[in-house]
């Protein structure tokens, strides 16, 4: 799946590989997004997860964790989703933290312009145009 | 003669020295608790890191909070306070480079509440709201078991019915912490702080 992406989306994919997040002292700091299969239940797909210090702006171990249900094929855009929150949170960890709220659905049109939602959804529209072009 | 007269000063004044400074620092308690509690976390490119006394030391030195102190029904005339710690408004005194960051730094999800009952006789301290492990169920032991008001014992039916302490649900832990299936959906109570931050 994560190659079928790249191969589609080769400039996201590259961002997100490369992906960097500033903490509050204004340090550069690489994270790692990392992927894997499992059950997702209630959050449909797949769900990223993470944990954030908010006094510093760390991100827990530096690193995005990304679940996919095994139950999606290779070209589905829930990757493209999930690497799209992964980008929001890089640009802003504490500000996702906060903006978040549980039970979030970044599918209900009221939420599509949303600081938590608009990157994921950009992304994954972006991939859905890529790859129809292609065809 | 004065060193024997010495030696007897500071033997008269030793145990008096160590009896007189038996007392529970909740902050301290929190700390500990705090430290324990913290899980170690992969780094890309990791130093030797041991979760030992010079790093719980590092850990103590660098950290700072106010507790606060919240309102209980029953619990005075036995010698509990509790206390709630926002971990989100825990302060850093020294800036980390990533390794220490990593080691030392309190990760949360959305939940940022720790809540810890304290046994200012004993000394014993409970894990009661937002760690990774919940007390509740030798906290309800002990207090049944080893305490008693105007010679009365307290009983299970009386600490639920008479015992409260503001943001603790003892009939939703005392459920959950039975259940075998600890479902967190089902029991709030067993939320923790290390709980990430899902989307989907």
């Amino acid at each position: 799946m994560i190659q079928n992406f790249a191969n589609i989306d080769p400039e996201n994919f590259a961002k997100v590989d490369n992906l960097t997040y500033k903490n509050k002292s204004g340090n550069e700091i690489n994270v790692d997004v990392v992927v894997k299969g499992g059950i997702t239940g209630e959050h449909m797909g797949g769900f990223t997860s993470l944990a954030v210090n908010s006094t510093t702006g760390n991100i827990s171990g530096n690193s995005i964790n990304i679940t996919i249900s095994a139950n999606f094929g290779i070209s589905s855009n829930v990757l493209a989703h999930e690497f799209g929150h992964s980008f929001t949170i890089a640009s802003n960890p504490v500000g996702y933290k906060d903006a978040f709220s549980v039970g979030h659905n970044c599918q209900d049109p009221a939420n599509r312009n949303s600081f938590i939602s608009k990157t994921a959804v950009d992304w994954q529209e972006r991939f859905d145009d890529l790859r129809k072009a292609r065809k | 003669m004065k060193i024997k007269f010495l030696l007897m000063i500071l033997i008269l004044n030793f145990p008096y020295k160590i009896f007189s400074q038996v007392s529970t620092d909740a902050k301290s308690i929190f700390k500990m608790w705090l430290f324990l509690d913290k899980m170690n976390v992969y780094q890309r490119n990791p130093k030797t890191t041991i979760k030992d006394d010079s790093l719980f030391s590092l850990f103590e030195n660098v950290t700072d909070f106010k507790l606060d102190t919240l309102q209980s029904k029953g619990f005075d005339r036995i010698g509990y306070q509790f206390y709630l710690l926002h971990l989100n408004n825990l302060k850093i005194l020294k800036d980390l480079n990533e390794d220490e960051a990593q080691s030392l730094l309190i990760f949360t999800g959305k939940f940022d509440s720790v809540i810890i009952g304290l046994n200012s006789k004993t000394g014993k301290s409970y894990r009661l709201l937002g760690f990774n492990g919940n007390d509740f169920l030798s906290f309800l032991i002990d207090i049944t078991e080893n305490n008693s008001i105007n010679n009365e014992g307290i009983s299970q039916k009386k600490f639920f019915n008479e015992f409260k302490v503001e943001k603790l649900d003892f009939n939703c832990l005392n459920k959950a912490l039975k259940d075998k299936n600890l479902d967190r959906r089902k029991y709030p109570c067993l939320i923790r702080y290390s709980d990430p931050i899902i989307t989907h």
